[in-house]
């Protein structure tokens, strides 16, 4: 279970404060590969911070009792300065692993991520590609309840996306993800419920992945043709 | 919490949940944060890490120097080597405290996205490799001066320890005041802090005996704290050999680090939230 209680969310900019969410309440059942879709601006990165812990509320709370993951492919994640492996032992650390647990897990991402020597160079040498296998890696070493993930599967090589597709699929047999994307494909793949998000407004739940995602088809398509609203220039 | 018994084709142990307080997720993110600092300080090679312990040694050889060229073989009583290492060390250790700090928050920013790791943690982090460093290099220059027949025994040790935890606090304390002051639209305040160790450096006494000084300028310069820290740890460590100015103190430097404090810790919490936004 997890519960978003009449949260609000504004961000101080130079226009102001803006609001990303108002008195906003979502309750996600048990057992919810939850999809969150919307367009750009809805706030679906803002609420994968505050799941993560990364953003404070204004008011309001977000109550589970699950281990919930750090968001997964948003940017960050890494000192650029640090090799991975030293990366990898950094997160260890800090979620209390024992010196055997992190030798297991460095081992774990080290064969998973598949990026041969540059696993002892420093992150800011990466490729896009082999930064996004390394996060995928590491946040797979790790047992959540919950996973956020930003679609972090939809990069890589054809086969790297084939190992990570089935590498989750198999991690969602005993845990649950929310999983925020554009492609509608994957979300029908791996969920089982999606949350719509549109800027300012209540969010909806739907239990039926196909309807939610015709919901937001049919919104796409009625503000499509019009002239520019003010809540679509919100992005 | 019964144990899992999956079977997982990976190796990976089916992870016991256990709650950690509070104060040990800060204790294990500041140590994984301290660990991280020292990499990337020693820079992975040998270089790096003569370097770290090389540069204030350095810094004293040039003063060296310059005295020598005086022909200054003792300063306000004691030897010209031991002058240095009571005033130029410690100073350098508060101007590092404060210049490196200032910039923890900032050079972590990637590490926030885990919501263990928390500003502060950085901020503490850099503090704790800094003292290391600085206590391999003065333990290293007492025991070379020692072993050269130099006396470097403290007079009054518990006076020592004193000094040098007030000149760590208040350091730390402007460092972290710094650091959340000059946060993400008040980057550029950072030349200008940086400017600002001239005027401290000079009426510190790190270079000059406060003691020999015009008696109008002594009083000018001892509204710096740090120029009291020095002349008391240099009275602490030389004992009555060393000729300190009669007007130095306790209590402003302890007032200063005991505001520092209170200001950086208070505009800290207040801050705290917007610090994470990369």
């Amino acid at each position: 279970m997890l519960d978003l209680v009449d949260i609000t969310k504004r961000y101080p900019s130079r226009l102001g404060l803006r609001t990303i969410f108002r008195n906003f309440s979502l309750s996600i059942p048990d057992g919810c590969n939850t999809g969150l879709i919307g367009p750009n601006g809805a706030g679906k990165s803002t609420l994968m911070r505050l799941l993560g812990g990364l953003e404070h509320l204004d008011s309001g709370r977000i109550v589970t009792d699950r281990r919930v993951s750090w968001p997964i492919g948003l940017a960050g994640g890494f000192q650029g300065s640090l090799t991975g492996r030293d990366n990898v032992r950094f997160v260890c650390r800090i979620h209390a692993a024992t010196r055997e647990e992190m030798r297991e897990k460095v081992a774990f991402v080290q064969a998973f991520a598949e990026i041969g020597d540059a696993f002892d160079m420093p992150v800011k040498t990466y490729s896009s590609g082999m930064r996004s296998r390394l996060t995928f890696g590491l946040a797979m070493a790790f047992d959540f309840d919950l996973y956020l993930i930003d679609e972090v599967t939809a990069v890589g090589d054809a086969a790297f996306r084939k190992k990570s597709q089935d590498m989750l699929q198999e991690r969602l047999s005993r845990s649950n993800v929310i999983y925020t994307s554009h492609n509608m494909g994957e979300i029908k793949r791996l969920c089982n419920a999606v949350v719509l998000l549109r800027p300012l407004q209540a969010p909806v739940l739907y239990r039926d992945v196909d309807e939610g995602i015709a919901a937001y088809r049919d919104e796409a398509a009625a503000t499509q043709p019009s002239a520019p609203q003010p809540e679509a220039s919100l992005a | 919490m019964p144990t899992q018994t999956l079977v997982h084709p990976l190796p990976e142990p089916p992870a016991a949940p256990r709650r950690r307080s509070s104060w040990a997720v800060m204790r294990s993110v500041v140590f994984a944060l301290s660990l991280r600092e020292l990499k990337t300080r020693l820079d992975g090679r040998w270089g790096g890490a003569v370097w770290v312990i090389g540069e204030p040694l350095l810094n004293m050889l040039g003063m060296l120097a310059v005295y020598s060229a005086m022909r200054a073989n003792t300063i306000a009583g004691v030897d010209t080597l031991l002058f240095l290492v009571s005033g130029q060390l410690p100073y350098l250790l508060f101007k590092s405290l404060v210049l490196r700090l200032m910039d923890a928050i900032d050079s972590n920013l990637g590490l926030f996205a885990y919501r263990q790791v928390q500003p502060i943690d950085a901020v503490i982090a850099r503090a704790v490799v800094e003292l290391l460093v600085f206590g391999a290099v003065m333990g290293g220059c007492l025991a070379a001066l020692g072993w050269a027949g130099h006396p470097v025994l403290p007079h009054r040790p518990l006076e020592l320890l004193a000094t040098v935890v007030l000149l760590a606090v208040l350091g730390a304390a402007l460092g972290l005041f710094m650091a959340v002051g000059t946060a993400a639209p008040l980057n550029r305040l950072r030349g200008l802090v940086t400017m600002l160790f001239l005027p401290v450096y000079i009426s510190s006494g790190a270079l000059i005996p406060l003691g020999s000084l015009p008696i109008g300028l002594q009083h000018a310069f001892l509204y710096n704290p740090i120029a009291h820290l020095l002349e008391l740890l240099r009275s602490a460590l030389l004992g009555p050999a060393y000729q300190a100015s009669p007007g130095v103190g306790w209590s402003l430097p302890i007032a200063w680090t005991l505001g520092a404090l209170l200001a950086a810790l208070a505009l800290y919490r207040a801050r705290r939230h917007r610090l994470q936004m990369g």
